[in-house]
C-alpha cells in the first residue's frame, strides 16, 4: 500500500492552485500517487476550466463540491476517496520539488506507529517545521531559491526523522491505519478549517501514535494564503474550542519551544547551505567579528568579547539568514568545531591579518598550543587539527604553505 | 516482567466473562474484590479459577462502595506477589494493545512509574439485555480519547512511596493522603464499555448512587455521572440514540444530551479481538434488575461504622477483604496495620523499688503538661507521670482522646523519661453528651499539635469496638479509658479491651469521682475494685488505677506494696493532693498577680487615653490657628494681587497712548464751556 492519494482542496487563488498542481506533477518522484483536486465551490472561476490542461493527466481528477462546505469537509471528502491509499493533505498555497514524495512515504514506513508526516517548510509556513528560523515572525528572504534548498535537503538531512507532537495540514501524509481507528477530521468542531489536523494529531497522539517531520523534503508554503483574511478570526474562534478539547495544548507547545527538537535538523541544513558557499575552497581564514561580515565567502570569527576564552563562529555578509550555525567556545569546543570543519569539507584554518587576530589569540595562546600542529609566526597562520588525530591529511604540506604566503 | 490487575466486581454477569477471556492474555494475575455477586458473576470467576490460576479473587462484605480501599487491599498482595505493574481496571474495560509482548515493551520503555490509561467508550452498534451482550459485534467510538483515564503503577512506585493511595474510581493516585495526585502521562489506552443495555446502565447507576451514599468518607462529587445518567434515561428514555450519546463521552457528557447515531455521523469502528466463547454456560438462573436488588438487600452484609471523614484500610484476611481504620501517625503517614502482642519476658524495673526509681518519679511529677490545652485532666498530670516513671510501660493507649490534653502529657513524660512508648490516641472526634458535642475544628486542632510536638505518636480515628479489632491480645501495658462515661459504656468498654492488656496491663479510668447527670464510671469503679488490685486519687474529678494484670509480675509489686501498707497509700495520695493543691494555690497567686497587673495596666491606659485626648485637643488647636494663619495669608495674596492689578492698570501705556483724546475732549469741553474732567494720574 505504498501508493498514495494526494487531496488539494481548492477554493478561489486558481494560480496559486495551478501552480501547486503543476509542481505535483512535474517533480521527480519514484512513488506512485494520485492527485484528486477538490473545488470546494470555488468563486473566482470554474476549476475545471482552469486546469484543462491537467486533465488528460490519468493521475489527476478534479471534483467539485455543490456548495462550499469548508475545508475540513473538502479534506474528508479526499480522505474518504480512496481508502486504499495514505492520503496526503496538500494546501493549494504550496510548492513542492524532487523525490519528496520518496522521502516522506520512507519517514512513515520507518515505524509501525507512525501516524503523520510533515515537510521542512519556510519561515512562517508551519509553526512546527519551519527553517530557518523556529520563531514566527520577520521572513527572512534567503539568498538561495527554494528549489536548491529542497536539493540540499534532500542531499543532507534525508535519514533525518524528528518526533513532534504534533503536525501542521499544510503537507500531511498520513497513515491510512490511523484514520481507520481514529478517523476522519473533525468537521463538527472545526467546520471552517484551522485547527482540525492538529487536532487529528493530538487525537492520535493520545492513542500512542507519532508525529515525525521529514528532514529531506523542504516545500514552500505560501502561507497565509490558504485562508485569506478569514484566518484571524478563525483563529481566534478556533483557540477555545482546541484548549477545552486538549487541555494539555499550552504545556505541549511551551515543551516543544523550550526543546527545540528540530534545531539539529536546522543546522544541518544550515551546514548544507555553507557548503554550497563555500564552493570548492578548502581553507577558511579566522578574521576578527569587525571584518568578518564583509566578507562574501563563509570565514570563522573571532569574537573575543563574548567570554574571557573567545568565541568561533562561522560568519560572511550573509550571517543573519544562517540562524542555526554553531558557536565554538574556545578551547573547549575545538574538537567539535574540527569535526565540523571536516563535515563541511575544509582542510585547513588560516590565520592572516597578523595583527588583529593573532593578538587576540596570543591571549590564550597555552590553551592553544596542543591543538595547534604547525604554526609560522612571520605570516601567522596555523591550522587546527585534532592533535589526537595527526594523520596526514591534516598535516601541513609545502605547496599549501607557499600559496597561502602568496 | 510480571503484570497483575485489580479489579473491584459487582454483578457484571454481562460482560465478566468477555472482560476475563479478553484480558488474560494481558496479565500474570487478575485479582478481583467481589461484592457479594448474586447474578452469576462469582460463578463465573470461581469456574475461571478452576481452570486457570490466574484468576484470584476476595470477598468484600461491606454494603458500601469501598473501591479506593479495596484497590488498595489487591494491590498490596499483588506487589506481595512479586507484581511489577499493576492495573486498576474495571469489569467493563480491556486493555489496548497487540499483544503481551508489547504491552511488555511499552512498560519498560515508558519511563515513568504510574501510566494514565485514556478510555476509548465504545458504542455498540446493537444493545443487549439485562443479562446478556455480545461482545464480538462491531463498536462505534467519536474518535477521540475521554478526558477520564484509569491508573497503573509500579512496585517501584509503590515501594517508595509506600502511603500511596489509588482514588476512588482507580482515576488517580496520590503519593500520600494529603498529596495532589500524580501527573498525567498517557500511556495503552483502554476499551470502555460502560453502556451495554438500558436495563443494566440504570441499575448499575442506581445501586453505584446507593453504595457510595453509604461509605463514611463520601465525598461530594464523587460519582455524579451516575446521577446523571440515571436523569438522561428518565427524561430521554431509553432509545438507542440516547444511549449511544451517553456511551459516546461517558461521564462528560454535555447538558443537555444530543441523540446521535454514530453510523451516520461516519464515525470510526473498532471489533476486539480475542477468543470469546459464544455460548455462555448455564451457570445460574437469569435475574432480572429488580429480583436482583432484592437478592442484594437479602446478602449478609458486614457492619461498617466509621465516623465521617476517618481514614480507612483494607487488608485482605483470608479469602475477604476487611476494612479497618487505619492508625495514623502525627506527620499523616500510615501507621502499622495492626498492633501486635507484647513481649510477656518484659521486666520494667529492676526489683525492687529503690530510692533512686522514687526520686524519679518525684522528677516525673515535676513536668508540666506539654501544651496549652487545658481540662479536667490537667491536674492529673503529676500522678501519670509518676506512673509512668514506675511502670516503665511501653504502649500507651486512649479511649477518647477529645483536644488531646492527657495524650500529649503520656507522649511528653515518653520523650522525657525517655522510654520509647508508643502512644495511641483513639477517639471519633465527634464528641459525645458528657463532653460535648463538638465540630471537626477539634480534631483539626488536635491533628495540627501532634504533627508539631509529636509526629511519630499515633492516632485512629474510629469507634472503639471497629478500632479494638487493630489490637491483638495482651497487646497494651496502659490503656486510658475516657470514653463516654455512662455506666454501660465503661463497662462495655472494659469487656471489650480487657483481654487486650498485657501481663503488665494497667487500666487507667477518669471521672470515677464525679456523681452528677448520668455519669456512671463510680459505680462501675466501685463494683470492679472487688476484683482487682487498684488505687486511685480523688482529685481532678477522680483517677482509678486498675491493675489486670499478671499478679507475679513485677509491676504488680507496687500495688502490693500499696495494699500492704494502707498508710503509705495514704501518704503518696495526700502528696500528690496536697501538690495539686500547691499548684492551685500557685495558679491561684499567679491569677491575682494577674489582675493585679491587669488593673495597673488599666490605670495605665486611662492615664494613656487622657494624654492622648490632651494631645488631640493640643493639636486641634495649633490646627485652628494654622487655618487662621493660612486665611490671612490668603486674604493677604488677594489684597496684593488687586494692588497689582491696580498698578498694572494704572501703569497700562494705554493711558499715555489715549492722553490725546481726553485732552482733545478737554480741549472741547473748554469750547463748550462745560466743567473740564480730571483724570487721575499716572504712577
Amino acid at each position: 500500500m505504498a501508493s498514495i492519494s494526494i487531496i488539494i482542496p481548492i477554493f478561489n487563488q486558481l494560480e496559486l492552485a495551478k501552480q501547486c498542481l503543476s509542481s505535483v506533477l512535474n517533480a521527480k518522484v519514484e512513488s506512485r500517487f494520485k492527485v484528486i483536486c477538490i473545488d470546494d465551490a470555488s468563486t473566482d472561476g470554474i476549476v475545471a476550466d482552469a486546469f484543462r490542461e491537467y486533465l488528460s493527466d490519468d493521475r489527476v481528477s478534479i471534483w467539485r463540491n455543490n456548495s462550499n462546505v469548508g475545508f475540513t469537509q473538502t479534506a474528508n471528502r479526499g480522505l474518504q476517496a480512496l481508502p486504499d491509499t495514505h492520503p496526503l493533505l496538500l494546501n493549494s498555497d504550496t510548492v513542492v520539488y524532487d523525490h519528496w514524495l520518496d522521502v516522506m512515504i520512507e519517514a512513515l514506513e520507518s515505524d509501525v506507529q507512525v501516524c503523520s508526516v510533515n515537510p521542512v517548510t519556510n519561515q512562517n509556513g508551519s509553526h512546527i517545521s519551519c527553517y530557518p528560523r523556529a520563531k514566527w515572525g520577520e521572513v527572512h528572504r534567503l539568498p538561495i531559491s527554494d528549489r536548491k534548498l529542497a536539493e540540499i535537503a534532500f542531499e543532507e538531512a534525508r535519514s533525518i526523522f524528528v518526533p513532534v507532537h504534533t503536525n501542521v495540514g499544510f503537507c500531511m501524509l498520513i497513515n491510512r491505519r490511523s484514520i481507520h481507528e481514529i478517523g476522519f477530521l473533525d468537521c463538527e468542531h472545526f467546520p471552517r478549517g484551522y485547527g482540525e489536523e492538529s487536532d487529528f494529531c493530538y487525537r492520535a497522539r493520545k492513542l500512542g501514535w507519532r508525529h515525525l517531520v521529514a528532514g529531506g523534503v523542504f516545500v514552500t508554503h505560501l502561507h497565509g494564503k490558504s485562508f485569506g483574511d478569514e484566518k484571524a478570526t478563525l483563529r481566534e474562534q478556533m483557540l477555545p474550542i482546541f484548549r477545552r478539547l486538549h487541555p494539555d495544548q499550552t504545556t505541549m507547545d511551551a515543551a516543544f519551544r523550550t526543546r527545540d527538537p528540530l534545531n539539529e535538523l536546522r543546522q544541518r541544513l544550515d551546514f548544507g547551505r555553507l557548503k554550497q558557499l563555500r564552493g570548492n575552497n578548502r581553507m577558511i581564514r579566522v578574521v576578527p567579528l569587525s571584518a568578518a561580515l564583509l566578507d562574501a565567502e563563509p570565514v570563522l570569527a573571532l569574537d573575543p568579547t563574548e567570554n574571557t576564552d573567545g568565541v568561533l563562529r562561522f560568519a560572511g555578509s550573509w550571517s543573519d539568514t544562517f540562524p542555526n550555525l554553531p558557536s565554538y567556545r574556545l578551547p573547549n569546543d575545538l574538537e567539535r568545531l574540527a569535526l565540523d570543519l571536516e563535515y563541511l569539507g575544509y582542510q585547513r584554518v588560516i590565520f592572516d591579518e597578523a595583527g588583529a587576530v593573532f593578538n587576540e589569540i596570543k591571549k590564550y595562546n597555552q590553551h592553544w598550543r596542543s591543538e595547534i600542529v604547525s604554526f609560522a609566526d612571520c605570516e601567522a597562520y596555523f591550522e587546527i587539527c585534532r592533535a589526537a588525530e595527526n594523520n596526514s591529511r591534516y598535516s601541513p604540506d609545502k605547496e599549501f604553505d607557499d600559496q597561502v604566503v602568496q | 516482567m510480571k503484570i497483575f490487575s485489580a479489579t473491584m466486581i459487582r454483578n457484571e454477569i454481562d460482560i465478566v466473562e468477555s472482560f476475563l477471556a479478553y484480558n488474560l492474555k494481558y496479565f500474570d494475575k487478575m485479582l478481583f474484590a467481589d461484592m457479594q455477586s448474586s447474578d452469576g458473576t462469582l460463578e463465573v470467576l470461581n469456574k475461571t479459577r478452576e481452570k486457570d490460576d490466574r484468576v484470584q479473587y476476595y470477598n468484600l462484605p461491606y454494603l458500601a462502595k469501598y473501591q479506593s480501599e479495596a484497590v488498595g487491599a489487591l494491590a498490596e498482595i499483588a506487589f506481595c506477589e512479586g507484581a511489577d505493574w499493576l492495573f486498576c481496571l474495571d469489569a467493563d474495560e480491556f486493555l489496548k494493545s497487540p499483544d503481551r509482548g508489547h504491552l511488555e515493551r511499552t512498560l519498560r520503555n515508558f519511563g515513568s512509574e504510574v501510566m494514565h490509561l485514556p478510555w476509548i467508550n465504545l458504542i455498540p452498534t446493537t444493545y443487549g439485555s439485562f443479562n446478556n451482550f455480545d461482545i464480538t459485534q462491531k463498536f462505534h467510538w467519536t474518535g477521540r480519547v475521554s478526558q477520564y483515564v484509569k491508573v497503573a503503577f509500579s512496585a517501584q512506585y509503590a515501594m517508595s512511596n509506600p502511603d500511596y493511595i489509588v482514588t476512588m474510581g482507580c482515576h488517580d493516585l496520590k503519593p500520600t493522603l494529603s498529596g495532589p495526585p500524580e501527573g498525567q502521562k498517557l500511556g495503552v489506552p483502554l476499551f470502555h464499555i460502560p453502556v451495554r443495555s438500558a436495563e443494566r446502565i440504570s441499575y448499575k447507576a442506581a445501586n453505584a448512587l446507593d453504595l457510595q451514599g453509604r461509605k463514611h468518607n463520601h465525598c461530594e462529587g464523587e460519582g455524579k455521572h451516575h446521577k446523571s445518567n440515571l436523569y438522561v434515561i428518565q427524561d430521554l428514555g431509553c432509545d438507542a440514540a440516547v444511549l449511544n450519546a451517553l456511551a459516546a463521552d461517558y461521564g462528560a457528557t454535555t447538558d443537555p444530551l444530543r441523540p446521535l447515531d454514530p453510523a451516520a455521523l461516519n464515525w470510526p469502528t473498532f471489533q476486539l479481538e480475542g477468543h470469546f466463547s459464544n455460548s455462555r454456560s448455564p451457570i445460574t438462573r437469569e435475574l432480572s434488575s429488580v429480583e436482583l436488588r432484592q437478592t442484594d438487600l437479602n446478602k449478609d452484609w458486614m457492619r461498617f461504622d466509621m465516623p465521617p471523614g476517618a481514614v480507612v484500610r483494607g487488608r485482605i484476611a483470608g479469602n475477604t477483604i476487611e476494612l479497618l481504620p487505619a492508625p495514623m501517625r502525627g506527620d499523616r503517614t500510615r501507621g502499622p496495620a495492626k498492633f501486635s502482642s507484647l513481649d510477656k519476658s518484659y521486666v520494667g524495673r529492676p526489683r525492687p523499688l529503690d530510692a533512686a526509681s522514687i526520686v524519679e518519679a518525684l522528677v516525673a511529677m515535676e513536668m508540666g503538661p506539654p501544651v496549652d490545652v487545658f481540662s479536667a485532666w490537667t491536674d492529673l498530670v503529676p500522678t501519670q507521670g509518676a506512673l509512668f516513671s514506675i511502670l516503665m510501660p511501653r504502649r500507651y493507649v486512649e479511649l477518647g482522646v477529645h483536644n488531646g490534653m492527657s495524650f500529649f502529657a503520656a507522649c511528653s513524660h515518653s520523650e522525657r523519661l525517655n522510654l520509647g512508648l508508643e502512644c495511641i490516641g483513639i477517639d471519633s472526634w465527634e464528641g459525645d453528651p458528657h463532653a460535648g458535642m463538638h465540630s471537626s475544628a477539634v480534631f483539626d486542632d488536635f491533628q495540627t499539635k501532634l504533627s508539631r510536638l509529636f509526629p511519630g505518636q499515633m492516632y485512629i480515628q474510629g469507634y472503639f469496638d471497629e478500632v479494638s479489632k487493630l489490637f491483638q491480645d495482651s497487646s497494651i501495658d496502659i490503656l486510658h479509658v475516657d470514653g463516654f462515661h455512662s455506666y454501660d459504656a465503661v463497662r462495655h468498654d472494659f469487656e471489650m479491651w480487657r483481654p487486650k492488656m498485657s501481663n503488665r496491663g494497667v487500666m487507667l479510668f477518669h471521672d470515677i469521682n464525679v456523681h452528677e447527670r448520668d455519669f456512671g464510671v463510680w459505680r462501675f469503679w466501685e463494683e470492679i475494685t472487688d476484683e482487682f488490685p487498684h488505687t486511685s486519687v480523688a482529685h481532678g474529678h477522680g483517677l482509678g488505677i486498675l491493675y489486670v494484670g499478671d499478679p507475679n509480675s513485677d509491676a504488680a509489686e507496687l500495688f502490693q506494696i500499696l495494699r500492704k501498707n494502707p498508710i503509705l497509700e495514704r501518704l503518696s495520695k495526700r502528696y500528690l493532693e496536697a501538690k495539686i493543691h500547691q499548684q492551685h494555690q500557685q495558679n491561684r497567686k499567679f491569677a491575682a498577680l494577674k489582675k493585679e497587673r491587669d488593673e495597673v495596666i488599666a490605670a495605665n491606659n486611662k492615664e494613656k487615653d487622657k494624654v492622648i485626648a490632651a494631645n488631640k485637643e493640643r493639636d486641634r488647636a495649633i490646627a485652628a490657628k494654622n487655618e487662621m494663619a493660612r486665611r490671612l495669608a490668603h486674604a493677604e495674596q488677594k489684597i496684593l494681587e488687586s494692588t497689582n492689578a491696580f498698578y498694572s492698570i494704572a501703569n497700562d501705556k494705554w493711558w499715555t497712548r489715549t492722553q490725546i483724546f481726553r485732552k482733545t475732549s478737554n480741549i472741547v469741553r473748554k469750547i463748550k464751556k462745560r466743567p473740564v474732567k480730571t483724570w487721575p494720574k499716572r504712577v
